[in-house]
């Protein structure tokens, strides 16, 4: 299994977010979490991505232990609702950090590959301070593709994105399903992603509800 | 993935931004002038009186100067949603605290090239003299600072009360570097020879080594959430 969760429970404090999740994704698969603001979705991805550790709970991801943080983030990309940027770097500059945090290959000829897909090329060598919020969010998006990956998490990968950005989004979601890699999204937009989507789950209050299979 | 490679990817992150938006640095310059005159000024025109507690006053300006800077540590890192993009890499994750630990002593280091012969000019002490012997306990007092203080500075971040618990919490520890760097400092100074200072020099390395391996183990804990 891509993921394998079992009855996780993730307290802050004494608020309850998630309540028992159990969740089972295959690899190569796309599943689409949707939920209300503060119902758990966010939670659930951190703890995917091993940036949160469980209250509680069982679970294996890229069938690795959860506690085995350092060597399962080798094979997962994860990129958050507010992406992580340097409003102080330009875009080649973030992704040529990005690829050397990574370990990844960071070349120019690559970096200018990833920024033309993104439709940022023009916009190379400005500062990501003068980017507006559809060019942040793809330029977080186009630093999944710096290295491979086995497992891709995407918080609200729609956010601020006009058409042709979610076009973006959904044919990254595409080419990922295409490489065998397993894709979770969490998103209110599910747009193309939700017929590429292999399953689809509704978090209410924390605990996870089957959509239902939409493939 | 190797650590030399990510600690130095954090270090050539954090200074470039640090070159392009001079935010740290001139503020961090600005307020140790400002300490240092405001001592001279509450202190007056007596000359032996100043030389006398000159090196505790640099130090002050040193210390007070480098929590400043301390409180920006992770700053562009918060813009970005905090840790995460840092903690997402694989591996170890003491590659955040060695890259931003190497970030603030380059920048206290180079803060203190223009304070040492600022304060010079200031309290009229001999430093050329003692240059390399002054050199040697600046990095130390520095490397000892910026242990501990990167360390506190992860382990306040996500606090609401950081600004004032930082300080509270670092200066007491930072009692044993504060004394060895002023008694040294203060011995080189009044034209003894390094080797009258040695204890508080050997004081300093083993605080440094201690603490660089002690928060350097426990960072992984500090930035778990």
């Amino acid at each position: 299994m891509a993921v394998e969760l079992r009855d996780v429970h993730q307290r802050f404090g004494r608020k309850r977010v998630l309540r028992g999740i159990d969740l089972s994704v295959e690899p190569g698969s796309s599943v689409v979490l949707t939920g209300a603001n503060g119902a758990g979705k966010t939670t659930l991805l951190r703890v995917v991505a091993t940036l949160l550790k469980p209250t509680s709970g069982t679970g294996s991801i890229c069938g690795l232990p959860l506690g085995e943080g350092d060597r399962i983030r080798e094979h997962v990309g994860y990129v958050s609702s507010r992406g992580t940027l340097y409003d102080d770097l330009t875009a080649a500059e973030n992704l040529r950090f990005t690829a050397r945090l990574m370990g990844a290959r960071s070349s120019d000829q690559r970096i200018d590959g990833l920024l033309e897909e993104a439709g940022l090329a023009r916009a190379r060598d400005q500062r990501v301070r003068t980017y507006s919020t559809g060019m942040r969010r793809r330029l977080s998006l186009a630093a999944l593709r710096l290295r491979p990956l086995d497992l891709v998490l995407m918080d609200e990968p729609y956010s601020g994105l006009d058409t042709e950005g979610m076009s973006m989004v959904d044919r990254m979601v595409g080419e990922f399903l295409h490489a065998g890699t397993t894709v979770i999204l969490a998103t209110h937009q599910a747009g193309e992603a939700t017929r590429l989507a292999t399953a689809g789950y509704l978090i209410e209050h924390g605990r996870l509800v089957p959509a239902g299979a939409t493939d | 993935m190797a650590l030399g490679s990510r600690v130095a990817a954090i270090v050539w992150k954090d200074l470039l931004i640090e070159v392009r938006t001079k935010a740290s640095f001139h503020s961090m310059l600005f307020f140790a002038a400002l300490v240092l005159f405001v001592f001279s000024f509450a202190i007056g025109p007596d000359t032996p009186l100043l030389k006398r507690i000159a090196a505790g006053l640099l130090w002050v300006a040193i210390i007070f100067t480098g929590i400043l800077s301390l409180s920006r540590t992770y700053q562009a890192e918060e813009a970005g949603g905090g840790l995460e993009g840092l903690r997402m890499a694989p591996g170890d994750p003491r590659g955040i605290y060695l890259g931003k630990l190497a970030g603030n002593i380059l920048l206290l280091l180079a803060m203190e090239t223009i304070l040492f012969p600022a304060s010079a000019v200031l309290f009229q002490l001999e430093i050329a003299r003692n240059a390399l012997p002054l050199a040697g306990i600046a990095i130390l007092g520095t490397i000892g600072f910026s242990v501990v203080g990167t360390f506190y500075a992860a382990l306040t971040l996500n606090l609401r009360a950081r600004e004032i618990l930082l300080p509270l919490l670092l200066i007491p520890a930072l009692v044993p570097p504060l004394l060895g760097a002023v008694n040294s400092t203060q011995l080189v100074l009044d034209g003894n020879p390094l080797g009258e200072a040695a204890v508080w020099v050997r004081l300093m390395v083993a605080y440094d080594v201690t603490f660089f391996v002690v928060c350097t183990w426990i960072f992984p804990v500090a930035v778990e959430e």
